[in-house]
């Protein structure tokens, strides 16, 4: 079975990145490598549930980066929506997308829920998919991210895989981010501020993993960096490339 | 059979042997069994003679699109302008009856030109067929029993000295009117003919229907959806040629042994696409697929577009259209496979509660919505949360707030005690006071708080302090 299998992935053809997506602070690109892959899975897990918010933040704020015009699928399987609640459209306003661009797609199954996506990333008119699962979303294991990449690889729409809670096993991914919330830039008036992120890159098949501060301009619908300095850890040791 | 009819227990049907015994349907069980003490009885079952009336209804469709059930026990199938598909009235008759003998079903069928006059003549008439425009004729030496009267005003009729339908007819209509009421006149014109009456079709009517009958019946799913396809093709051009497009599909396979199975789609725009209709029958075929076990195989599969809309020839490759079509269709086959209330959008709607204030309809249904009334720069907007959850979810525990009417210092939700650092508000949301049935007081006061490890919140009390116990609520979570 074994060599089997491994003479199968030998005959793939090597997956090629699209132009990558910029996101406007200069340094995370350039430890991206340019920018985010626009045909590759991105996982994004939150701190903790209760950051959930923060998480569907960025990845919106992502593919806000990839598209402003086309249209979101947001995927949620099982029991998410009660775990973390249902995306909000005056909220999502902030990041640029109106509620009209939004396709809900609740999947009572993981396997429900990786068709859609699919589905969704074949459609001409998606700018990218949020797929959103419960717990470790152990269903997207290599295999279906590797599908993922595959299918996303065809039609150019960002496929975004938003785990509830981080999986011990290995997935396709070009990027993995530990999103949590931060507090936001001060506003003056005793506010909770800016929308604001501490991210930790904790996969990055182009450059080094690290810590960043992001923040995001309501006004603009873009990051901009929170520090002025990127705090990047030097990536010694990466498991991941083993796999 | 033996039903249970008011306190007694009662024969409703009985075989044939039973019948030339001399009982009757009615009888009373203790009577039958005093006369025949070896009767074999079962328990009737109402529920289940209404399904399997409703499935032969869907076999019945075979003959017509306009089938009607007419509980208990009759169908009502409209065959005008159908029956010279089988070679005329009496042919299709004799079809029907040996194909229900075939599948062990004891029927009777009457034509005629009306309902009331079917019904009468198929339950206690000799001629099968009425001429047409002869009503009058044949219904006079009916029963009454064959208006459909309630059993009160039968008795009554039938103490008065009349017998047969043909009686009422010279029959001064205000005093029996006002004896057993205006239904009776009511049944006898709509029997003769002289006030209309419609058949409720039990499956919606179609405005565009193909259909291929087959000498070898099909018996792979594959074959179908094939099949399907080249229906889809003809029903396509059919509608081409009057510019609409299908809103509501159905395939129709009917099985060799008298089952109809029913596999319904709905699109999301006017649809004029025959692979894509194959696609979405697929999609709904690896949801059901245990339903719909092809058994001995399907001697008839019909194509049926019940749900239309003006569709007019559209230029491709304008801006937008292309963009806005690929969702539709998107819509439409997660739809099919994960069903209505799965597929959502989102729409704006004009009130202060925030549950209401943005509301997931079914993407099927939805018109494309109107630009969103609020616009970025609204200083509300950034008062909302991103996820916000459909039930508020209580605190664990009620927080310690600086000031009675403050914001929580800290809070414990889901086992997780949160320190707040900086919170905005509050902002007060009265509820719809006057649609709460228990007097409670529905006043809400919002904080958005941020906290010591990066959680956002959107977070309510309920109530007012010097009124009842406050009970506080998460209601959302911020970016």
């Amino acid at each position: 079975m074994e060599p089997v299998l491994s003479r199968a992935f030998r005959s793939v053809p090597p997956l090629e990145d699209g132009p990558p997506i910029t996101l406007g602070v200069r340094a995370l690109d350039a430890a991206l490598g340019g920018g985010l892959c626009a045909r590759r899975v991105h996982e994004i897990v939150p701190g903790g549930v209760f950051q959930l918010g923060s998480a569907a933040g960025f990845a919106l704020g992502l593919a806000s980066c990839a598209d402003r015009r086309g249209a979101v699928i947001w995927i949620q399987q099982g029991q998410a929506a009660a775990e973390g609640g249902v995306p909000y459209g005056s909220g999502a306003s902030l990041f640029g997308f109106s509620p009209a661009r939004f396709l809900l797609v609740k999947a009572a199954t993981a396997k429900d829920a990786l068709w859609a996506a699919e589905e969704g990333l074949r459609c001409a008119g998606t700018a990218a998919v949020i797929l959103e699962l419960t717990g470790a979303g152990e269903a997207a294991d290599l295999t279906a991210t590797r599908r993922l990449n595959l299918v996303a690889q065809e039609h150019g729409a960002l496929p975004l895989l938003l785990r509830q809670q981080g999986m011990r096993g290995t997935s396709a991914a070009a990027t993995r981010w530990l999103v949590r919330g931060a507090p936001g830039r001060a506003d003056g008036f005793g506010g909770i501020g800016n929308t604001a992120f501490a991210l930790t890159l904790e996969k990055n098949r182009h450059g080094p993993c690290g810590d960043w501060r992001l923040e995001w301009d309501h006004e603009q619908h873009r990051f901009r960096a929170a520090l002025s300095v990127a705090v990047a850890a030097p990536a010694a040791h990466r498991p991941h490339r083993a796999a | 059979m033996a039903g249970t009819d008011g306190h007694a227990l009662r024969l409703t049907a009985l075989n044939d042997a039973a019948a030339r015994l001399g009982l009757h349907a009615g009888m009373a069980l203790a009577d039958a069994r005093a006369m025949y003490p070896a009767l074999a009885v079962e328990q009737a079952d109402p529920a289940a003679d209404a399904t399997l009336l409703e499935s032969i209804a869907g076999w019945c469709l075979r003959y017509t699109p306009l089938v009607g059930i007419a509980p208990p026990d009759g169908l009502l199938l409209d065959i005008t302008g159908c029956a010279h598909l089988l070679g005329g009235e009496a042919a299709l008759r004799h079809d029907l009856l040996l194909r229900l003998k075939g599948l062990g079903f004891h029927a009777r069928a009457a034509i005629a030109d009306t309902v009331g006059a079917a019904h009468a003549l198929a339950r206690h008439g000799t001629c099968a067929i009425a001429a047409p425009g002869g009503m009058t004729e044949a219904l006079r030496d009916l029963p009454l029993a064959g208006l459909r009267l309630d059993a009160d005003s039968i008795t009554g009729l039938r103490q008065s000295g009349f017998e047969h339908i043909g009686a009422l007819y010279a029959l001064p209509r205000a005093p029996l009117a006002a004896r057993f009421g205006p239904g009776l006149w009511l049944q006898l014109d709509r029997a003769l003919g002289r006030q209309g009456e419609a058949i409720t079709p039990h499956f919606p009517p179609p405005r565009f229907c193909v259909e291929r009958a087959f000498a070898e019946p099909l018996v792979r799913m594959e074959d179908v959806l094939t099949v399907a396809e080249e229906l889809a093709a003809r029903l396509t051009a059919q509608m081409a040629r009057q510019g609409m497009g299908a809103r509501g599909l159905a395939l129709m396979l009917f099985r060799l042994d008298g089952r109809m199975q029913r596999l319904t789609a709905g699109t999301s725009r006017p649809l004029r696409d025959a692979a894509f209709i194959r696609r979405l029958f697929a999609d709904r075929l690896t949801v059901c697929e245990d339903d719909h076990d092809p058994g001995f195989g399907y001697d008839l599969v019909r194509l049926v577009a019940h749900e239309t809309e003006r569709l007019d020839p559209a230029q491709a490759g304008l801006s937008g259209t292309g963009q806005a079509e690929a969702l539709a269709r998107l819509t439409d086959r997660l739809t099919a496979r994960l069903g209505a209330a799965q597929v959502l959008r989102l729409a704006e709607q004009d009130t202060h509660i925030p549950e209401a204030a943005c509301v997931a309809l079914p993407a099927a249904t939805a018109k494309a919505m109107a630009a969103p009334s609020l616009t970025p720069q609204d200083t509300l907007l950034a008062a909302r949360p991103l996820r916000l959850f459909t039930r508020p979810q209580p605190l664990d525990e009620t927080p310690m707030a600086a000031a009675p009417d403050g914001a929580p210092l800290r809070f414990r939700w889901r086992r997780i005690l949160h320190e707040v650092v900086a919170h905005e508000g509050p902002e007060r949301i009265a509820l719809d006071w006057w649609r709460d049935g228990q007097d409670r007081a529905l006043t809400r006061d919002y904080f958005r708080v941020a906290c010591k490890d990066g959680g956002r919140f959107w977070i309510f009390r309920e109530g007012l302090y010097h009124q009842t116990a406050p009970r506080w609520f998460v209601h959302g979570l911020f970016a």
